[in-house]
């Protein structure tokens, strides 16, 4: 039993180390692939080679001779049962969701689609087994360009025909802006196809005891999952739970409900044994859904001044074969954003959500906001080129000022706060900006082969998905809200339960922080659970950058209330007025007699023991909070980057980085840093080094990091990273950060690379800036048609 | 992905592993640090019956000074290359180019005898041996054998060795203080293998090119000794224009692949400009 | 992708039309490669390839889909799967003929479909590999076709006899015979009615390679028609006497390895379990060629013999695999040494579509 007397330190904005580091890193940890179960068999799934085919004969009987093998089966085991794999976004009414039955059957319509699975003793021998499966395919044209898939001879990926959905937006008098203007740009660019690479493959164990089902998944969504497995696959909702323990990275990627999942569920189910399935990394390059795969033509009409009158945007969004869990949706993310920071009278976006065969696309860090921010950013770039404006100077022209916060965008989205003007200094002064430009100008008057240039991206993204009724509004099949629990132990210590699913955030530690501020409880003493639906039976995961935004005022929500009852229990204790109490620092105090008070640890015994509590006072000072959020969470920043282009041989160099980002108060710095230089490390891998290949057959090429490459660390300099603070509208004044790295870092990159090529006449490289595009792109740009 | 099914044994001499390799037949192979043949197997692209493995075969490994050349155990790994003190004395450009290959975790296991056995054109030891002129030892059921470096290279993934040959050593000259060395490797991330690679040698003698040796990684489906540079530069005045001069000629002789990391006409120009930068750099220019 | 190959043969064009019509001589132009069945145009058989560490095995189906007498084109198109799982790949090879005097070029174009593992890579090893298996398989076509005895003199493919000449084979009672006294398999028969053959008589007056352009007639239903007119002492036009070239040059099955023609049953190769030997496809027995092994280092040419007294040959069971640099030195291969992941080049020959299981251990 403690009774606490010292206040303690303020949690808010202090750098703790994170509690969940030490297991972490010494490999005391469970992810999905330790987990064992009595009799647990191991699945593999045989995968189609072909882009597009019929299937004409699938003949497992082989494979269940052979060693080790309990069952094996084929799509047509689980037509009965299978169902369509879930798409949660219909953005329009009349929008096409093919049918997506996890196992294929009489057609398959991505290389890596599953057509059968062997169940055996042992991985080994369920892959040594999948040799054995016959299967006799018809192959069909591939759909490999959604440029040409629309067109009448193009072959379909579903007889419904290769368009899913055209989404429209427009506020303002575009074509007036368009018409009076006299500046107007037009630039196409290609956002490419990316590969999620979280460091843990996904993995999931399916186990049945009689009706009741338990799945562990390397998931970031738990709670869907399981809503998800019921509502969609029939299986009664109280018999499910799902639990995501250990999950090392998602980035969006393991926001989905796969059909390995769903088929672990199933396979489990018919041979009455738990089953487990891993992926390898070249079977999940495949198969992960896929981020970003967008041809962007995006206009900007403008005065001579550089006052951006109008903006209209035209995105062809490449949907892969079939629409998953938020599909259709993620390019429209980003519809909201082409603005950016900047004030217009007019806008217009349209989205036409294409099908191909290849591995569909969804959610991916960002999820249609990087697409958005490097659109815009390029543009801003090429106007200032075409106006002869300094670049920073144009965006200051048109950004969103201080005092005019909160600001509601030509997008309608209403910006609670921001300062870009404060951020653009900072930026300015860490990255010495002036006096790079100036050797810059050197550099280029001198004719050195290795060229210098400065990008730039000044940011904002929405995010802290999301308030439930815009959502709504959006045709999103469920709400943005969070939910917390607290529970105070008798002896003093906390039990945090929270919706919110980490993956690598560092939940454990920053609502630790949070709820040690508000209860007064020390750190230490407080525990936070998450991940199982059993523990944690309330709430909507993790991805958008919501969990501080939306579920870190769940927690906020949920300590007021404890507080509120612990003030009932303390006037009771103290025999005094509860109108005569003050709370601070985890104490209820008499006002005016510092000597009378009671700590929640008191108090929480106290209501244990319930010998004194008043009449109709419940003995417990639990409490939870379901918090919908009443607007998106805005951060912002300005990110400056300096590359050094070698034009002999294209070879980029990033010499410098900085990032100033606001993304309001700060709970934690050390987790906001990482989740900074994590995102732009992957915002910088998107400009430089990573894409998604498939070839004219349809065939993915980058299956293994050797093709798709990821950078390390020994590709990226160190970046200076910096932060200006201008609260948000909420409680704990937080905003997001997650994706914001990403977001931001992306068009600084490929910004900057065009800003040195400028001078010979180039003003667009295709990501990724490969050295030989670089290259290329100089020797079209100086007429030499790709020669020495 | 999930190897198939194989034996394996780890035999303690080199007599032994031959007999291993010997019993074993066609699908018998050799595995030391297994950074080249491991993926192979767990992508099933390659179904070895055997396995032998020589990491127990102390004589494999080390850096024995024979006076005017390094015997270099094939066990030595590319760790142990870039930190040999006789290796950094008498051909730094080994110890270079090995610091340059994959990640320290590669490096720690990787074998420069693996490396050459295996015969990746894009891997980065080929070419380093064949610029050094160095000399292959082979041990297998006919006794042992020497094979110059130039005739080793066979073709893809294809070397000179025989049914049940094992690599034994590298035998390389000493090259005396007069060279100068510079493996360049262009690379797009610092793990990925090289789209070009150039081992440049050049011995300098009154300010001027008395010999080079240029070594290309990945232009074709050898490493290729880039005999019309190594020409043009001899004689040649040691200066960035001159040598640059010389280097115009890299590509000659050269088969470069294309794929997704390079086309052919981006690597012959590469292959240009990196001769030149590397016979720079090998010339202290 | 596309490959495209072109040589010069010191050949006449009718001769190489015949001769690359004849996939029994056609296949151990590919290396590694083993022909398990023909029946009229179907073609089936598998390749194994070693390059270095990786292995492929593919075993499939090839047809001539186009045997354009006029156009002197003819298109082999060919797919098989890997035995181990490891995908698929499709070709299609046409082969276009020019005369150009007593030679003939020929011009090979190959467009390759290849799914699966190998498929799934960046660095340009199938295009490589490809390539130069093909290459190969070119060049051999070429040593192979160089190495034929002398056409004797075989009439154009579009010349046909003046239907009032009777050859001096056949009496007039004969000539008036329907081709049913032959008892040839349903399906040549009915191909031949289709092409307007009625009688012993319109039969005899056709060349083998005019029955070759016939759709769904094969080598070997053109041999067994030769046989059972030599029965009956009649003949193609043509020829004299009962004359077949023999299924393989010594030059071609030497680089391609003795394994590459082999009756069906031992396929399977020399280890035990290794292959299933058991799911064979009942098959047209095939005309090994006359060359023994031995023979073939010595560069000999194929010896010609009648069809109607040709023995099999003693057949030793061969490794499946033809390691493509372990055949001894022949110029051909030395100078173009294959790279070959088998993935690719596999299809371009014959293949059997027969069920194969893993690998045991």
């Amino acid at each position: 039993m403690t009774a606490t007397t010292e206040a303690p330190v303020a949690e808010l904005g202090r750098a703790r180390l994170r509690k969940e580091d030490a297991k972490l890193i010494t490999g005391q940890t469970r992810w999905t692939d330790n987990i064992r179960q009595p009799g647990m068999l191991q699945i593999a799934f045989l995968r189609s080679p072909y882009a597009h085919a019929k299937i004409t004969k699938v003949d497992v009987s082989a494979a269940r001779q052979q060693p080790g093998v309990i069952a094996a089966f084929s799509g047509a085991d689980f037509a009965a049962e299978q169902g369509s794999l879930p798409c949660a976004w219909p953005v329009t009414p009349d929008i096409v969701i093919p049918a997506h039955p996890p196992m294929a059957v009489d057609e398959v319509r991505y290389v890596g689609e599953a057509v059968a699975v062997v169940v055996a003793r042992d991985r080994y021998e369920a892959a040594d087994a999948l040799a054995s499966i016959d299967v006799e395919y018809e192959p069909l044209p591939p759909v490999l360009d959604i440029r040409t898939a629309l067109n009448a001879d193009s072959p379909k990926v579903h007889d419904a025909g290769n368009k899913s959905y055209e989404w429209v937006f427009a506020n303002g008098d575009v074509d007036t802006a368009f018409r009076d203007a006299p500046v107007v740009l037009e630039r196409n660019y290609r956002q490419q196809r990316l590969i999620p690479c979280a460091m843990e493959p996904r993995a999931v164990v399916a186990s049945w005891i009689g009706e009741e089902l338990t799945v562990w998944s390397a998931t970031q969504i738990p709670h869907v999952l399981r809503f998800a497995l019921s509502a969609f696959f029939g299986i009664p909702e109280q018999d499910v739970r799902v639990i995501a323990p250990d999950v090392g990275g998602g980035f969006g990627s393991k926001l989905q409900v796969t059909a390995e999942e769903v088929l672990a569920v199933l396979v489990s189910r018919k041979v009455g044994k738990p089953v487990k399935w891993t992926e390898t990394r070249s079977e999940g390059n495949m198969t992960v859904h896929h981020g970003r795969d967008q041809w962007q033509n995006i206009k900007i009409a403008a005065d001579r001044d550089g006052r951006i009158r109008g903006l209209s945007v035209d995105l062809l969004a490449d949907m892969g074969a079939y629409l998953m869990l938020v599909t259709p949706g993620v390019p429209l993310l980003g519809a909201f954003m082409f603005p950016a920071i900047y004030k217009m009278d007019a806008y217009s976006f349209k989205c036409t959500g294409i099908f191909t065969t290849k591995m569909p696309t969804d959610a991916y860090r960002g999820a249609g906001r990087p697409e958005a921010t490097y659109a815009i950013e390029r543009i801003m770039d090429e106007l200032a080129v075409e106006l002869g404006i300094e670049p920073l100077e144009l965006r200051e022209r048109n950004w969103i000022k201080h005092e005019e916060f909160p600001f509601t965008t030509i997008a309608g989205l209403t910006y609670d706060s921001g300062n870009y003007e404060a951020a653009t200094a900072k930026a300015k002064e860490l990255f010495d900006y002036d006096a790079l430009r100036r050797e810059q100008a050197e550099r280029n008057a001198r004719g050195d082969k290795v060229r210098l240039g400065i990008g730039i991206s000044t940011f904002t993204e929405m995010c802290g998905l999301a308030p439930s009724r815009v959502l709504g509004s959006l045709s999103y099949g469920a709400g943005g809200w969070e939910h917390a629990s607290i529970r105070m132990l008798p002896t003093g210590k906390v039990e945090v339960v929270t919706g919110s699913s980490a993956h690598g955030q560092g939940h454990e530690t920053a609502w630790s922080q949070i709820v040690s501020d508000q209860l007064g409880v020390p750190f230490e003493d407080i525990r936070v659970l998450h991940g199982d639906t059993q523990v944690s039976p309330k709430g909507m995961d993790t991805y958008g950058s919501r969990s501080l935004a939306v579920g870190g005022l769940a927690l906020v929500g949920a300590c007021d209330k404890v507080i509120a009852k612990a003030k009932v229990v303390a006037a009771a204790l103290l025999e005094a007025s509860a109108d005569d109490l003050e709370w601070s620092a985890g104490r209820f105090s008499v006002r005016g007699d510092p000597e009378a008070s009671k700590s929640i640890q008191e108090i929480a015994l106290a209501t244990f023991a319930a010998h004194n509590l008043p009449d109709g006072v419940e003995p417990s000072l639990d409490s939870d909070h379901t918090y919908d959020p009443d607007n998106f969470s805005f951060p912002h920043g300005t990110h400056l980057c300096a590359t050094e282009v070698d034009t002999e041989t294209g070879f980029v160099t990033i010499r410098s980085y900085v990032a100033v980002d606001d993304v309001g108060v700060v709970v934690n710095p050390l987790i906001v840093e990482g989740q900074v230089h994590g995102g732009i490390a992957q915002g910088v891998a998107q400009a430089l080094y990573e894409e998604g290949i498939y070839d004219d057959s349809g065939n993915l090429v980058t299956t293994t990091l050797a093709d798709y490459l990821v950078p390390s660390a020994a590709d990226l300099p160190s970046f200076k990273t910096e932060r200006t603070t201008t609260p948000a509208s909420n409680r704990l004044g937080v905003k997001g950060v997650g994706e914001a790295g990403t977001i931001a870092s992306t068009p600084a990159v490929v910004n900057a690379i065009v800003d040195a090529l400028r001078p010979f006449g180039v003003n667009d490289v295709t990501m990724p800036c490969t050295p030989e595009r670089v290259w290329r792109a100089i020797q079209a740009a100086t007429g030499n048609g790709g020669a020495a | 992905m999930i190897p198939a099914k194989f034996d394996y044994v780890r035999p303690s001499s080199v007599g032994d592993a031959v007999q291993a390799m010997a019993s074993g037949g066609e699908d018998a192979k050799v595995i030391a640090g297994g950074q080249s043949l491991l993926p192979l197997l767990k992508l099933r692209l390659a179904y070895p019956d055997l396995l032998v493995d020589v990491g127990a075969i102390a004589e494999l490994r080390g850096v024995v000074d024979e006076g005017d050349h390094l015997l270099i155990g094939a066990r030595t790994t590319h760790h142990q290359l870039m930190h040999d003190p006789l290796v950094a004395q008498h051909c730094g450009l080994l110890a270079q180019a090995a610091g340059t290959v994959a990640d320290p975790a590669v490096r720690h296991r990787g074998t420069i005898g693996g490396s050459i056995a295996h015969a990746d054109p894009a891997g980065d030891l080929p070419a380093v041996v064949l610029a050094l002129d160095a000399t292959v030892i082979a041990q297998g059921p006919g006794g042992e054998r020497q094979i110059a470096a130039r005739d080793f290279f066979v073709d893809y993934l294809t070397t000179a060795l025989g049914p049940g040959e094992i690599l034994t050593g590298i035998r390389v000259p000493k090259l005396d203080a007069g060279w100068g060395y510079r493996y360049e490797k262009f690379h797009r991330t610092a793990q990925a293998w090289a789209i070009v690679g150039v081992a440049a040698l050049v011995r300098r003698s009154d300010g001027q090119v008395a010999e080079a040796r240029v070594g290309l990684t990945n232009m074709g489906s050898v490493p290729i000794r880039a005999t019309a540079v190594e020409a043009a530069a001899a004689g040649a005045s040691a200066s960035s224009q001159a040598l640059h001069a010389a280097a115009a000629n890299a590509d000659e002789g050269t088969t470069p692949p294309a794929d997704l990391h390079g086309a052919p006409d981006y690597r012959r120009h590469l292959a240009r400009v990196l001769t030149g930068r590397a016979l720079e750099a090998a010339a202290g220019v | 992708m596309e490959l495209e190959h072109s040589f010069t043969v010191p050949v006449p064009l009718e001769r190489a039309w015949e001769v690359l019509l004849d996939v029994e001589r056609v296949a151990p132009c590919m290396p590694g490669a083993t022909l398990d069945s023909v029946e009229g145009d179907d073609i089936a058989g598998r390749i194994k390839v070693k390059v270095g560490p990786i292995t492929m095995t593919y075993t499939g189906t090839a047809k001539f889909t186009e045997k354009d007498v006029a156009a002197r084109a003819m298109t082999l198109e060919a797919s098989g799967k890997e035995t181990r799982g490891a995908g698929t790949a499709s070709a299609t090879v046409r082969s276009e003929l020019t005369a150009a005097d007593d030679q003939t070029h020929v011009r090979v174009r190959t467009t390759l479909n290849v799914t699966g593992k190998p498929a799934q890579f960046g660095r340009g090893v199938m295009t490589e590999v490809g390539g130069k298996l093909i290459g190969i398989f070119a060049d051999n076509l070429a040593a192979m076709l160089v190495a034929e005895p002398a056409a004797s003199q075989a009439a154009t493919p579009d010349a046909r006899l003046e239907s009032n000449e009777v050859r001096p084979d056949i009496g007039a009672a004969d000539e008036a015979l329907p081709i049913d006294v032959l008892n040839l398999g349903s399906r040549a028969w009915s191909s031949l009615r289709r092409d307007g053959i009625q009688t012993l008589g319109d039969l005899t007056r056709r060349t083998s390679a005019q029955l070759l352009a016939i759709e769904n007639i094969g080598p070997a239903s053109v041999a067994e028609i030769k046989s059972k007119l030599a029965d009956r002492g009649l003949s193609l036009a043509g020829t004299s006497g009962s004359h077949r070239p023999s299924g393989s040059t010594a030059k071609a099955a030497a680089e391609s390895g003795p394994a590459s023609l082999r009756p069906v049953h031992e396929a399977n190769g020399d280890r035990p379990g290794k292959h299933a030997a058991d799911d064979v496809a009942p098959v047209t027995p095939l005309r090994p060629p006359s060359t023994a092994p031995a023979d073939s280092a010595t560069g000999q040419h194929g010896q010609v013999a009648s069809t109607a007294d040709r023995e099999p040959a003693a057949w030793q069971p061969q490794d499946d695999a033809v390691d493509l640099l372990g055949v001894a030195g022949l110029p051909v291969l030395k100078r173009a040494l294959p790279a070959a992941a088998g993935l690719i080049a596999a299809i371009v020959v014959v293949f059997g579509l027969r069920r194969r299981r893993a690998r045991r251990s």
